[in-house]
């Protein structure tokens, strides 16, 4: 498929070349993000002598105080910051495409946790790892290897090494696997 | 002092222990040398595992990681001039021209000699120089202890020269998030939004794991790295450089006594230690021309300077349980699982304890130099590992880490987020290093002030009354007015 259409020059560019980043947009979500955790405050936080005890520990010990003052330093700081950082126009379809990737992988990972409880340990390992490895561009022999390999070793490493129990999966009850490899899947 | 070092002997001994220490030191090597990896990441993922360590053996396998980073690191940069890790930058400048100049073996060796000295040196003044500052410290009150803590944080924000304010936020979103969850004071539930699993607040190893070793894999898993494969063929003989740093006595006790003032104080660390190394050894150099040539002043300088700063490091946080940057304050977590407490009471009830850790900190130095000079062929290979398949290999190591600790999903959907953040920081250049400082040392500077101001019944003057305070106070105000001064002249030279 790749072969029939025209290959996108940014493609093959590292994430950290030198071109702009979107840190201005990510300070302005901080700041809004931050903004509106402190419009939350009051119904996130409950009077610190309300309903817990009769006794007042003062202002200082208020629940609400920390937030507060922490969220009110990062809208402020996120602020100036925002304002001195320089606008830097986003190539919206390279960074559309490199989020996408990583909210793939990111998917992946979720799916490989829940598998853990269908397929055991092993088999999440490496589906996961095949995964990652066709989006970091490994075909082949090379892509069986790596995926085998990391397999491989984590089990080595987090089953026999430190011997970590991880929950019995369905697959076990479907299909008869010797007690002893049931330990390290 | 003969019955302490004897309890530190007997701490030291333990199988566990010796264990931390070989491995720790092996896994740092191993780790330093692959160009892209870092301590960082290798401590992130072990720590979960030294949770459940004896706290000696978890410190000193996180240290032995921390320590043999920089050691390793500077086998890629003299051998195909890539530091393994940042901090080994300038010494590509020196050591690749000496390699391609036909002399590896004399150029790694005298790295591995320069931080051997630097090392030692280091774990001489943390062994002076902690137990009276602890002692003194017991004379500071909450309000002291928790400037001091306020002081680290922002000493490490505007050290971030550039990018104060963004850094300030940073710090923001750190102690925000260190408040979520079930209060102290009152036991009232703050930003849990009626979850119960946010009751115990946002799970630190999750978050930690998130933004330091999945937001690397995703920038390793996108690399476009050309490894460079004709890699310097390093030989056997790399004794000949524990000798020749004996003929630059200067550059030695002078890079050694930045890197451990520059390790104490917060924030500074390993790169402004070993800048400020090599630009004084080249000053006072006979031959300044040879730097960036191949001088073996310059890789003293920058060898010596960055493997004086982790023992250093560790004043603060052994004396008054305040870290002065990420790795330490990861090492704080592990000190406050085991009920450990750093500061001037750890002197008092830990004293084997901290004898050990002291011997360890010390004999580590000499295993890690044992390694490199048996295994440095073998090691040097390591640099040319592809950084995709490294991506790959952190992915697993984070699934499984986050996952295996409460087998919950949401642990591993918290670290998926913070690494995707961590990843957008990252290319934005927005440190992350301020937003670990404020979620480890966000709750203790939180019960300080509460105690301190509590003590003066809610008086704020005694911020101004207390002299220690006072002065933190005056040194706060001055270096956020500093930070300010700088981004207000960036702005107008923008404009």
């Amino acid at each position: 498929m790749s072969g029939t259409q025209p290959k996108d020059p940014n493609q093959d560019l590292s994430p950290f070349t030198d071109e702009p980043t979107g840190g201005r947009r990510l300070l302005a979500g901080i700041c809004i993000a931050a903004l509106a955790l402190l419009a939350m405050l009051p119904w996130q936080t409950r009077p610190g002598s309300m309903g817990q005890t009769a006794m007042d520990g003062g202002w200082w010990a208020e629940p609400a105080v920390a937030p507060g003052v922490a969220l009110g330093l990062t809208i402020v700081a996120s602020a100036i910051a925002f304002l001195a950082a320089r606008r830097d126009p986003l190539n919206p379809d390279r960074t559309f495409r490199l989020y996408g990737q990583i909210l793939l992988i990111a998917a992946c990972m979720v799916g490989a946790v829940m598998l853990m409880r269908v397929l055991g340990f092993a088999l999440s390992i490496l589906a996961f790892s095949t995964t990652v490895a066709v989006v970091g561009g490994f075909r082949g022999v090379k892509l069986a290897v790596i995926a085998l390999g990391v397999t491989v070793a984590m089990v080595l490493m987090f089953r026999v090494g430190f011997s970590i129990w991880f929950p019995r999966p369905l697959l076990f009850k479907w299909i008869e696997v010797p007690n002893a490899l049931q330990g390290i899947l | 002092m003969l019955e302490t070092l004897q309890l530190g002997i007997a701490q030291l001994s333990q199988t566990e222990v010796l264990i931390s220490l070989v491995a720790g030191s092996v896994l740092g090597i191993i780790i330093g040398a692959i160009p892209g990896v870092g301590p960082g990441v290798g401590i992130v993922l072990l720590l979960p595992l030294t949770y459940t360590m004896d706290p000696l053996a978890g410190i000193t396998l996180l240290m032995g990681l921390y320590a043999a980073g920089w050691y390793g690191g500077a086998i890629p940069a003299i051998t195909i001039n890539t530091p393994g890790t940042g901090v080994n930058v300038l010494t590509t400048y020196d050591g690749h021209p000496m390699a391609k100049a036909g002399e590896p073996q004399r150029a790694l060796s005298l790295a591995y000699a320069s931080s051997f000295f630097g090392g030692v040196f280091a774990v001489s003044v943390l062994m002076i120089a902690s137990w009276p500052l602890a002692s003194l410290s017991k004379y500071l009150t909450s309000i002291d202890l928790g400037m001091a803590a306020l002081l680290a944080m922002v000493l490490v924000v505007v050290a971030h020269r550039g990018s104060e304010f963004a850094s300030f936020a940073m710090l923001g979103v750190g102690l925000f998030i260190s408040t979520i969850g079930l209060e102290t004071a009152y036991g009232s539930p703050r930003f849990t939004f009626g979850t119960t699993w946010m009751m115990a607040g946002v799970p630190l190893i999750s978050m930690i794991l998130g933004l330091f070793a999945l937001s690397q894999a995703f920038t390793l898993i996108f690399s476009t790295r050309d490894v460079d494969r004709t890699d310097t063929e390093v030989g056997r003989q790399l004794l000949g450089g524990f000798l020749e740093v004996l003929r630059y006595p200067k550059v030695l006790v002078r890079s050694a006594g930045f890197g451990v003032s520059m390790g104490v104080l917060p924030g500074v660390g390993e790169f402004l230690a070993q800048f400020f190394s090599y630009t004084a050894a080249r000053a006072g150099s006979k031959e300044p021309e040879k730097f960036g040539r191949g001088a073996p002043e310059g890789i003293i300088a920058s060898e010596t300077a960055n493997n004086a700063v982790p023992p250093a490091a560790l004043v603060p946080l052994l004396a008054l349980g305040i870290p002065g940057e990420a790795f330490t304050a990861m090492m704080l977590t592990v000190f406050i699982v085991h009920g450990v407490d750093p500061g001037p009471t750890l002197f008092e009830e830990h004293r084997g304890f901290v004898s050990g850790l002291y011997l360890s900190l010390f004999i580590m130095n000499f295993i890690i130099v044992g390694i490199l000079l048996a295994g440095t062929r073998w090691i040097a290979k390591l640099a040319t590992i592809d950084d995709r398949l490294l991506g790959v290999i952190i992915m697993c190591l984070v699934m499984v880490g986050t996952f295996s600790r409460n087998y919950r999903l949401t642990d591993t959907l918290i670290a998926i987020a913070f690494g995707v953040l961590g990843f957008a920081l990252r290319r934005a250049n927005i440190p992350m290093v301020p937003l670990i400082l404020g979620l480890v040392l966000g709750p203790i500077m939180e019960s300080y002030f509460r105690q301190g101001i509590g003590g003066a019944a809610g008086d704020l003057t005694i911020f101004v009354t207390r002299p220690v305070s006072l002065t933190f106070l005056i040194i706060i105000l001055a270096l956020i007015a500093m930070a300010g001064r700088n981004v207000t002249r960036r702005m107008r030279q923008a404009a």
